[in-house]
Order: structure tokens, then C-alpha cells, then sequence
């Protein structure tokens, strides 16, 4: 394993092809071959994933398509939310540092550039009796320019959104990514901040959003987001807190 | 009442589990009744929130403790030989992997641990949750997409 200065580089694993990076490294934890800290990362992937099932736009070689597995051994797992902060945190820093643009977090784990989608999250966990292991997938536009019709106005790239040269190399942001996820994986020492910076980079806060229930569409005022993951929102005067797959938020 | 307070109480209604309610005033009556499966419904998207100590409360948390298809597994028939997979989370709880996918597991299959028997989603993490017996799984005590509470009894698992 290479060492450079004094912080271990996480272990990869470069894929040209595959079903998804989070199903691999789901696999390789069913197979007892996983490691902590170790990277998944893909050319391209076929079945890439978003919300149970929902597909994620991605062309070969211009988009990151990470997953990194995350021994969780004594984590406990009612706070579980905390941990999505703190990665959904790590994925928007590296946004602003390497893209030079504001970059915020829709609830619960989407990456936005302004009003588009750059990125995108999903933790898959292993449960053995206690909380065992954690997926971090990570998708990321980076290079990709054109997008479908359908998606042109909800979603972007690093490579649309940064007025500079585009010299990205994925292998090196999936490491820098990857030492991000690792300092996050200390989030039991300081929950209460987490929650606090998750908040303050929270995509409409404070804001009026639209929200889609059946057959109702109403729009509500976003308040915060508590540490077990529900929003707070302010429909007319009444205060309320929705759980995730309640409303369909409409951007 | 005018067709805009109509609409604030259907909306209301909707978030309640009020089944039925009539309002009378000077202009007339009107009735508005909540279908069956609207109630199940409402109560299959949200996973227990009062658990999470809610500040304000969220209508639907009412919904989730009084909803009709909320499994007893107090009452289910118990063979003193039989293990209990119980829930380790609040969540809602996925027989499949997703939608087009077969069962994790159903009643016959055959479990060890490590094996996946469901997966258990709260905010948009999933957590799979795996067998820590071997056996044979007898009965599944919960639907699939429904919502859980922490320690519900999931399986029965006959242990081989």
C-alpha cells in the first residue's frame, strides 16, 4: 500500500464496465473480500442507480462513478442520518474546491450547482445483528457537456458550471474523495456541527419549494433539516416535519 | 363554505386519518369521506415518525400508530423452537432488491447468516439486513413497503 505524507491512499479498484460500483463493492462485502477504505471506481456502468431503481445519466469516462466501503463496526445505527450529512458534506466540499462554484445540498443527498443536479448519493449499509459496513456511492457529472433534452434543465456538469480550464482526472478525485469520506467517518465525535454545516449548505433553505402529494401541489417554506433526516417545513402557519418519499419536491 | 375551504379540508382530510367528517352550515352540508386505501396508503410512506421525537407533529405520525394494516405480531401463533429476525431500525421495510426483482427470501428459503433476507430504507439510506441463524424462514410478518418500527418482528425462522 503507497503512504504519502503520512495519510494511506485509499485502495482501488478500476473497473472499465460494470452494473453499478455499489453493487460490486455490495458483493465483494458478501464475499467477506471487502476492505475498509477501499474504492470502486468505474468507466462506465450499466445499471447505475439512483432511488431504488430511478437510472443515472452517464457516458464512458466522463463522469465519476465511485463507491467506497466503509467499516462501521460500533457505529450506532439510529444516527445513521448524521453519517449522510457528513458524506453529503465531504462530496460538496471537493464541488466547490475543484469547480470554484457555490454548491448545495438537496435534501436528503442530492449535489446541486444552482438550480441543476451535478451529483448525486447513495449509501447502501450492511446489517449483520449491528451495523457492519457502509457503501458511499458517489455519481458525479464531471466532463460530460450535453445532456438529453429531458434532463438539460435539471441537470449539469463540473465541466458546465467552471469557467477555467477542465483538467480533471478522475483516478485523482476519486482519491481526494475518498480522504474526505475517511475524515468524515469520525462524525460520532461532532454530530451536532455536522448537522449545523449540513444546514447551512442546505439548496433552498429558507425558501419557498414546491411540493407534489397525489394530486395536490402546494408550496411550502423549508426550515431545516433535524439529525434524524426529516425536513422542516411551514405549510400557511402550521409547522411540520416530512419524511423522506412523503411529497415529491418539484424543482 | 366556499370551494377554496373545500379544498384546505380535503387537503387536511388527506393528511389526517379522519375517515369521515360533516360540516353543516347556513349555505348546506357537506361530507367528505377518506377511501379505505387512501388511509393505508398514507400510512405506508410515512415510517413512524413520532419516533424521531417530531418538535411539531406531523399528521401522518397518528396515521402510522392507528393504521389498520399495521401487523400484530403479538398475535401470530409461536412455536417455542422458532427465531424472531426482528427490526433493527425505524424504516420501511423491502422484500425485493428493487421493484422488478424477485424476494430476498420467502416462506421455505433457506437462511444462514450473512444472508440477505430484506432491506430496510429510511431518508433514501437502504440497509440490508441479513440473517444471524440458519434455518428455514416459516413466516414473513410484515408486507412488503411497509413501515417499521424499531425491533418489529420481520421472519420467523424455523433454526436447522
Amino acid at each position: 500500500m503507497q503512504e504519502s505524507q503520512g495519510t494511506t491512499l485509499p485502495r482501488m479498484v478500476i473497473l472499465d464496465d460494470i452494473d453499478s460500483t455499489n453493487l460490486y463493492a455490495m458483493r465483494l462485502i458478501q464475499a467477506n473480500m471487502a476492505e475498509h477504505g477501499l474504492v470502486v471506481l468505474a468507466k462506465h456502468q450499466t445499471a447505475g442507480r439512483g432511488q431504488r431503481g430511478k437510472h443515472w445519466q452517464s457516458l464512458p469516462g466522463e463522469n465519476l462513478l465511485f463507491s467506497m466501503v466503509v467499516e462501521t463496526k460500533g457505529w450506532p445505527l439510529q444516527q445513521q442520518f448524521i453519517w449522510n450529512m457528513a458524506v453529503a458534506l465531504a462530496c460538496r466540499e471537493l464541488v466547490e474546491k475543484e469547480v470554484a462554484v457555490r454548491c448545495k445540498i438537496k435534501w436528503p443527498n442530492d449535489l446541486f450547482i444552482g438550480d441543476k443536479k451535478a451529483g448525486g448519493i447513495l449509501i447502501e449499509n450492511v446489517v449483520r445483528g449491528e451495523w457492519n459496513w457502509t457503501v458511499v456511492g458517489v455519481g458525479m457529472n464531471i466532463l460530460q457537456r450535453s445532456f438529453d433534452e429531458e434532463l438539460l434543465h435539471k441537470a449539469t456538469s463540473w465541466a458546465n458550471e467552471h469557467s477555467g480550464k477542465v483538467a480533471w482526472d478522475l483516478e485523482g478525485l476519486a482519491i481526494k474523495l475518498g480522504k474526505k469520506l475517511i475524515d468524515a467517518s469520525d462524525w460520532q465525535n461532532r454530530p451536532k456541527e455536522i448537522c449545523v454545516d449540513y444546514n447551512k449548505h442546505l439548496y433552498r433553505l429558507g425558501e419557498e419549494i414546491t411540493l407534489k402529494n397525489g394530486e395536490f401541489i402546494e408550496r411550502v417554506r423549508v426550515l431545516g433539516v433535524d439529525d434524524y433526516g426529516l425536513i422542516q417545513i411551514k405549510r400557511g402557519e402550521i409547522l411540520e416535519s416530512l419524511v423522506h418519499g412523503s411529497s415529491e419536491w418539484i424543482v | 363554505m366556499d370551494i377554496k375551504q373545500i379544498h384546505e379540508l380535503i387537503k387536511i382530510i388527506n393528511k389526517s386519518n379522519i375517515g369521515e367528517i360533516t360540516i353543516e352550515d347556513q349555505d348546506g352540508k357537506v361530507t367528505i369521506k377518506q377511501k379505505e386505501e387512501k388511509v393505508v396508503q398514507v400510512a405506508a410512506s410515512a415510517p413512524a415518525p413520532q419516533v424521531y421525537n417530531v418538535a411539531a407533529p406531523a399528521p401522518a405520525a397518528a396515521q402510522a400508530s392507528s393504521a389498520p394494516s399495521t401487523p400484530a405480531p403479538a398475535a401470530e401463533p409461536k412455536a417455542d423452537n422458532l427465531v424472531t429476525i426482528k427490526s433493527p431500525m425505524i424504516g420501511t421495510f423491502y422484500r425485493k432488491p428493487s421493484p422488478d426483482k424477485p424476494s430476498f427470501v420467502e416462506v421455505g428459503s433457506d437462511v444462514a447468516p450473512g444472508k440477505v433476507v430484506c432491506v430496510i430504507e429510511a431518508m433514501k439510506l437502504f440497509n440490508e439486513i441479513e440473517s444471524e441463524v440458519k434455518g428455514t424462514i416459516v413466516k414473513v410478518l410484515v408486507e412488503d413497503a411497509s413501515p417499521v418500527e424499531y425491533d418489529q418482528p420481520l421472519f420467523l425462522v424455523e433454526p436447522a
